[in-house]
């Protein structure tokens, strides 16, 4: 139960102070009658109060000098003033000193009410509010980068001196580097923090789509526009926009954001007002822009709007023992997700760690360790329980062997399955014999006793 | 804080000059909404005690005062109906006044009249108003106190249209802070 809205009723006439009282306490209210100003200001030192219902005229200390004392112990308390000798200077004073308003006797009851409850409402919310964001603070308290790797320290020296200011930050690296995370830890260290960070992912959009996810639409600008809809800008105003994959943008979208960027308004499809954007722009790509910039794809004076600071995030291959720091943290944080005890890694995964070029990266990683906690028996994480499977040796470079290399890694598992039996390596492969005959010549295969 | 006990009876008494049929619907309506046994008694003289003649209002603080001199037994309950305009010093007027969680209670019928707002008289819509305001104060009485639903008897009062707006029964929250012994019916009275 929340606890009850304390009111103080300060009037030197007993009958006012204490049918004020017993009026506020059938709102549920825990209205206390106070005889004048010093046992006020006594009170309210030592107590919680949320308002404060003051008469403005009391022997000794007057309403003013109550108001006075009580905003300098408690600044921002409100203080409702009221009397029936109002003039005008004495409101003026009244509202000049801070009170919260003025009021003159007898007053309205239903004025009262709504006054008292606005009052009210505004607190619990400011409470929440408070409340909410010590909540966000915890969250994050637990920062989430880990390695001890030159590189990484950079990084995040590079993050704490970027964060303060709003300039935009282009991260690039290899998919599953990271790169929202840095992102995010920026915005989090910002004084944007407890407003919006929108992530929106460019290449994951249609091409049609992009400009109504980044500026919105409204209702009717194309066939099934059937509402307006806002955009990231605007949903990430006074916060940070996240922009991933920003190299697979169509040339118009990048002129359009050009000009969102330069303008720091942007107009919704099929809308002509203009809607200011105050939004903190951080971007991503995995691709090399200044090759694109060479190529002819990617705007130049778009990459340098993009790229006031600039910030790469090494490949997992090049962070030495940070993969087994990453591998530490993401078995500690798999462990205690699905209830399951895990000690470390047997020396042959920790050996395999170093070995592996891990093209996938940090989110590989986390992944193949996911699934050592799921599968693996036993206290330590063995071999057998990563992706690549029993002993084997790990796929060296899986993803990044060409056509040509996997054609001809193909052709050899056919022949080797049919014992080099060309005929019916063919019907397998769906080629004819003398197609398979030139590509084994030109691929030099060899059967495995030549090979030996 | 609702009192532990219940009262032997609670007797509605007219404080002067009140509209015909006032207390039969005010038993009627306090009744049908709780388990109270209601006895009505012969009336007593306009509360001049408690004018205040510097505005020509009556203290219904002052009134219920009187009440419980005039009505001590502990088990008696004293709900009182008068046709003067009531108020406390703060304030411009008050409908009525309870003790919250007390044996006494007080309603105006003067500004329920549709003629005090310049409209033809209606004594359906007065006594309907009479009702809700009955209902609302004994419910102080047994210890509740406002609530933010706008149809709940409950609902402060400030004006004839918030009156108007909110029905005679208690929202399910304050039905539940109701002391069990004077529950009547499934939802009270409509």
């Amino acid at each position: 139960m929340k606890p009850a809205v304390r009111i103080m009723v300060v009037d030197d006439e007993k009958i006012v102070r204490e049918s004020l009282s017993v009026w506020l306490q059938k709102f549920g209210y825990e209205a206390v009658p106070v005889e004048g100003g010093q046992e006020a200001l006594d009170l309210l030192d030592r107590e919680e109060w949320n308002i404060l219902l003051v008469d403005l005229k009391m022997p000794r200390i007057d309403g003013i000098e109550v108001l006075r004392k009580a905003l300098e112990v408690k600044p921002g308390i409100p203080v409702i003033i009221f009397t029936a000798y109002a003039t005008v200077e004495t409101a003026v004073e009244a509202m000049r000193v801070g009170a919260y308003d003025y009021l003159i006797k007898p007053i309205d009851p239903d004025m009262l009410t709504l006054k008292v409850q606005k009052i009210v409402e505004k607190q619990s919310l400011e409470d929440e509010n408070i409340m909410l964001r010590e909540k966000i603070d915890a969250i994050y308290q637990f920062d989430e980068i880990v390695g001890n790797s030159k590189s990484v320290q950079e990084v995040l020296k590079m993050v704490g001196s970027v964060a303060a200011s709003d300039a935009t930050v282009l991260i690039t690296g290899e998919s599953g580097t990271g790169k929202e995370l840095i992102a995010r830890a920026i915005h989090r260290n910002s004084e944007r923090r407890y407003k919006p960070f929108v992530a929106v992912s460019i290449g994951a959009l249609p091409d049609t789509m992009v400009e109504s996810e980044l500026f919105g639409h409204e209702k009717g600008s194309f066939t099934g526009a059937s509402h307006a809809h806002m955009g990231r800008f605007e949903l990430a105003d006074g916060g940070t926009l996240f922009l991933d994959e920003v190299g697979d943008m169509s040339p118009k979208v990048q002129v359009d954001l050009l000009r969102v960027l330069e303008e720091k308004a942007c107009y919704r499809l099929g809308g002509n007002r203009k809607i200011h954007t105050d939004v903190r722009v951080i971007s991503a790509t995995n691709k090399d822009l200044k090759k694109n910039i060479k190529e002819g794809t990617f705007r130049e004076d778009l990459y340098y709007r993009l790229n006031v600071v600039g910030i790469h995030l090494p490949p997992l291959r090049k962070r030495g023992d940070d993969v087994l720091l990453l591998a530490e943290y993401f078995l500690k944080k798999f462990c205690m997700k699905m209830n399951r005890k895990k000690e470390g890694f047997s020396p042959k995964v920790i050996e395999m760690f170093s070995r592996y070029k891990w093209p996938g990266n940090i989110r590989e990683l986390e992944n193949a360790i996911e699934r050592a906690v799921v599968v693996g028996k036993g206290s330590l994480v063995q071999l057998r329980d990563m992706p690549f499977g029993g002993d084997q040796e790990p796929p060296e470079e899986k993803a990044a062997i060409s056509l040509r290399e996997a054609e001809k890694k193909h052709i050899l598992q056919v022949l080797d399955k049919t014992d080099w039996n060309v005929t019916r390596s063919a019907h397998l492969l769906e080629i004819d014999r003398a197609t398979l005959y030139n590509k084994i010549k030109n691929y030099g295969l060899s059967r495995p006793k030549d090979r030996r | 804080m609702p009192p532990c006990e219940p009262p032997g009876k609670l007797c509605i008494v007219s404080l002067g000059d009140t509209p015909d049929d006032a207390e039969e619907r005010v038993r009627s309506a306090i009744q049908s909404s709780f388990e109270l046994n209601c006895e009505i008694l012969s009336p007593e003289p306009r509360p001049e005690f408690a004018l205040d003649t510097s505005r020509d209002q009556y203290n219904s603080l002052e009134i219920l005062d009187w009440l419980e001199s005039r009505f001590p037994r502990p088990d008696q309950w004293i709900f009182s109906i008068t046709n003067v305009d009531l108020a406390i010093p703060v304030l411009t007027f008050v409908f009525g006044e309870a003790r919250l969680g007390g044996r006494s209670a007080v309603i105006s019928t003067f500004r329920l009249h549709e003629e005090f707002h310049g409209r033809p008289a209606d004594t359906m819509v007065l006594l309907s108003r009479v009702e809700k305001e009955a209902i609302h104060e004994v419910g102080h009485m047994l210890g509740l106190t406002h609530c933010l639903d706008r149809n709940c008897v409950m609902y402060p009062s400030n004006s004839l249209a918030q009156t108007d707006v909110k029905s005679t029964r208690f929202c399910p929250g304050c039905r539940s802070n109701l002391p069990p012994w004077c529950l009547a019916g499934p939802s009270g009275s409509d």
